[in-house]
């Protein structure tokens, strides 16, 4: 029950069976990085593959296993470990003024449970019939019937065991937040002062807790489909070899309706926090308050809420009542709403602003510009009469290769940028920082605006190959599209040679390089184990107050008195 | 280094994680009887009527629960482990009600209704199991026996409306 044991002693206790929030953030961190080669790895053969179709690099069923297993690696094991559970770790304590999370012993549970789930989806490669092939969606019957494809065997039931011990890991994680954010915010810290990024932590937390059980249930009946001969998702009458089935009476709808009850707010627990970094970051280089903070809190209420009903949109080509299907769109597209009032709000704080334009803060416009610019492709995959030509194509590939891809990578490697002082109390090289923002910004854009045209002409995606010829247009483009993939992927290179050469031998800085207010900057880098020497800060302050005339020359830290100035 | 974490602020810490994990719990059984209440709209569904010890079962989780909040009242260490013993008789009714079942032939597979059954009710009984390791760690340390309560009587509640829903509907 204490949040704070004494100091650990010895390297297990330090660095590895770690209760320290700030270890554990950076546990995760390091791993969503290693997944991440995993990750990159299995998108070149992709890329490979369908750059040159007739080379035949991989077989079409191993073909769908890559991609399956690059999108769940990518969207679970790397956006959600790095994001959300690394920054969160790191940042939220450090951020509300506590001395670590509520429950540190659950937190280092939480972070050794995800450990076997990265290797179980691992090593799915070596087994029978390879890793699972039905997509990082896993619809039956592709996913229920073992028979179905190879990757259907032994390889989707790790799958599925990946995914469980993911979620526990995650329900952890997350009632670790919400009872830190909610109960252990320091003196003063009332939640209109929290910074943005905690908020959006915060809402991601309760979003992933009241969404993910849907998927434990779907993940439950699946096996039991897979495993106890029940027949919840699948259909009568069908036939495998020359028998048939003796299932009867299930539907793979209802699976589709659970697993995407989910899936839509999981888009928003990972790109709401990326906009919260995004938001603290410009803040602290346009020296400037953020526009219209209230605001932003209520539009992220509101979008979060909406992001709970509008999961059917996921679905107007597998078919529903028409009158549901407007509903979906109607609701779908009332998220502009509160995504504009964010959108005008992030541009009101750049408003003739003197920005420093620090690899962080490029990476946070970078961030800001790939909400505006992959929104708009939301626009007609919303509507369900657009998304029933769009659907099957590359339209969405690239659509959510840039709201779960670029939005949430951008924001990723700002917020490592900015706050890499205070996790080592080094920095990182800028100069090689500003060259990795470009080739990693430049690439991305032009590889997912492409897949956006190939989609307008009818690319079907998940296909190993063009199979009809009216899409060569589109096809024509994978080679570029591969050429300019195999430079992001190269160019990361140069962020992880930045990051571990820096961790050990970057330049020392001070508690707070940036001249940041929020709290996490009013202690030592890296901070000591309880976070503040001393008694905890009290808080006087909002959260972003820049400006001539603050207590520390142009700001005020969150925790300098009143009337000090 | 003193922790400034006093005793009030452990416990609302308590609640509220507590709160929160009940409210992921609410959302997993609300997914399973939304996909059975869907299912049982189609033209082949079939009700299967289940062995009378269904009742017997609910009423001694409901003993339960009523033998802790007197023990809890009473400081009755005896009502207490009343409450533990019932929790467990409870499980194992569940499991004779699963082996009546498959006597009778209805196994998980055999119908949707069966199988909704198996697998509803097993989820429920791991939860009630978790319950008993609750309750137990909150006798042997007075301090968590208050959520260990409450996890309790939420369990209860989740099992009529689990009966509510497969069973009277």
């Amino acid at each position: 029950m204490e949040p704070v044991s004494h100091a650990p002693q010895g390297l297990l206790g330090k660095y590895v069976f770690s209760f320290d929030h700030k270890v554990i953030g950076i546990q995760y961190l390091i791993t969503a990085m290693v997944m991440a080669i995993f990750a990159s790895f299995l998108a070149v053969i992709i890329r490979m593959q369908l750059a040159s179709p007739e080379n035949k690099i991989i077989l079409p069923e191993t073909y769908l296993s890559v991609v399956t297993i690059h999108g769940t690696i990518m969207v679970f094991f790397v956006i959600s470990l790095g994001l959300v559970s690394g920054l969160g770790n790191l940042l939220i304590p450090l951020c509300v003024g506590a001395r670590d999370m509520a429950y540190p012993f659950l937190n280092m549970l939480s972070y050794w449970t995800i450990v076997p789930a990265c290797l179980l989806i691992l090593a799915s490669f070596l087994v029978e019939g390879g890793a699972a092939a039905a997509g990082w969606t896993s619809y039956p019957p592709l996913s229920a019937l073992a028979e179905a494809v190879p990757g259907s065997g032994l390889g989707q039931t790790l799958w599925l065991l990946a995914m469980a011990l993911f979620i526990a890991s995650f329900t952890m994680g997350g009632l670790n937040y919400l009872t830190t954010i909610l109960n252990m915010r320091a003196r003063g810290m009332s939640m209109m002062r929290m910074p943005l990024v905690v908020w959006t932590f915060l809402i991601a937390t309760v979003l992933g807790l009241l969404a993910f059980p849907a998927l434990t249930a779907a993940a439950i009946m699946l096996l039991f489909d897979r495993h106890g001969g029940t027949s919840f998702f699948l259909s009568s009458g069908m036939i495998f070899g020359d028998e048939v089935l003796a299932n009867e009476g299930g539907t793979p709808l209802l699976f589709q309706h659970l697993f995407w009850f989910l899936g839509h707010p999981e888009v928003y627990v990972l790109v709401l926090p990326a906009i919260g970094v995004a938001f603290d970051i410009i803040a602290t280089y346009t020296r400037r308050p953020l526009f219209g903070y209230r605001l932003s809190v209520y539009s992220l209420l509101v979008i979060a809420f909406l992001s709970m009903i509008v999961w059917g949109h996921h679905m107007f080509v597998t078919g529903m009542n028409p009158y549901v299907g407007e509903y979906f769109s109607i609701a779908t597209v009332l998220i502009t709403l509160p995504f504009t009032v964010l959108g005008l709000n992030l541009i009101a704080s750049l408003w003739r602003a003197r920005m420093r334009l620090t690899t962080a803060m490029l990476f946070a416009l970078g961030t800001v510009s790939a909400v505006g610019t992959g929104g708009l492709g939301g626009l007609y995959l919303g509507t369900a009469a657009a998304d029933i030509f769009f659907h099957e194509t590359y339209f969405v590939v690239g659509h959510f290769h840039f709201m779960i891809g670029t939005v949430t990578f951008l924001a990723l490697f700002g917020a490592i940028y900015h706050w890499f002082p205070k996790m080592f109390g080094r920095m990182l090289n800028e100069k090689l920082g500003k060259l990795h923002f470009w080739l990693t910004i430049v690439p991305m854009f032009t590889m997912f605006i492409l897949m956006h045209f190939q989609g307008l002409g009818g690319s079907l995606r998940r296909t190993y190959t063009q199979i009809y010829d009216f899409s060569e247009g589109g096809a024509a483009l994978h080679p570029w599209i591969s050429g300019v993939a195999y430079v992001v992927v190269g160019a990361q290179i140069l962020f992880f040679v930045n990051f571990f050469f820096s961790a050990f031998a970057g330049g020392r800085v001070g508690d707070n390089p940036w001249r940041s207010t929020t709290l996490e900057w009013s202690t030592s880098s890296p901070p000591p184990h309880g976070n503040w020497e001393g008694d905890l800060p009290v808080v006087e302050r909002d959260p972003y107050e820049y400006g001539e005339g603050g207590t520390e020359g142009d700001f005020s830290p969150q925790a300098a008195a009143q009337g000090a100035s | 280094m003193t922790t400034e974490c006093s005793v009030a602020q452990a416990r609302t810490n308590g609640k509220l994680i507590l709160l929160a994990f009940l409210a992921t719990v609410v959302m997993l059984f609300a997914a399973f009887t939304a996909a059975y209440l869907i299912r049982r709209t189609a033209e082949d569904w079939q009700t299967i009527p289940l062995p009378a010890l269904v009742w017997v079962n609910t009423v001694i989780l409901l003993a339960s629960s009523a033998s802790l909040e007197v023990g809890r009242r009473n400081c009755s260490m005896t009502s207490l482990k009343c409450a533990v013993f019932l929790g467990v008789a409870f499980v194992v009714g569940q499991v004779a009600m699963w082996i009546q079942l498959s006597t009778a032939g209805v196994f998980l597979s055999s119908h949707p209704h069966s199988s909704f059954l198996y697998v509803l009710s097993g989820v429920h009984a791991l939860h009630v199991l978790g319950g008993v390791g609750g309750l137990v760690h909150g006798l042997l340390r007075r301090t968590t026996l208050e959520f260990a309560s409450l996890y309790w009587h939420f369990v209860d509640v989740v099992w009529l409306y689990l009966v509510l829903v497969l069973v009277v509907l």
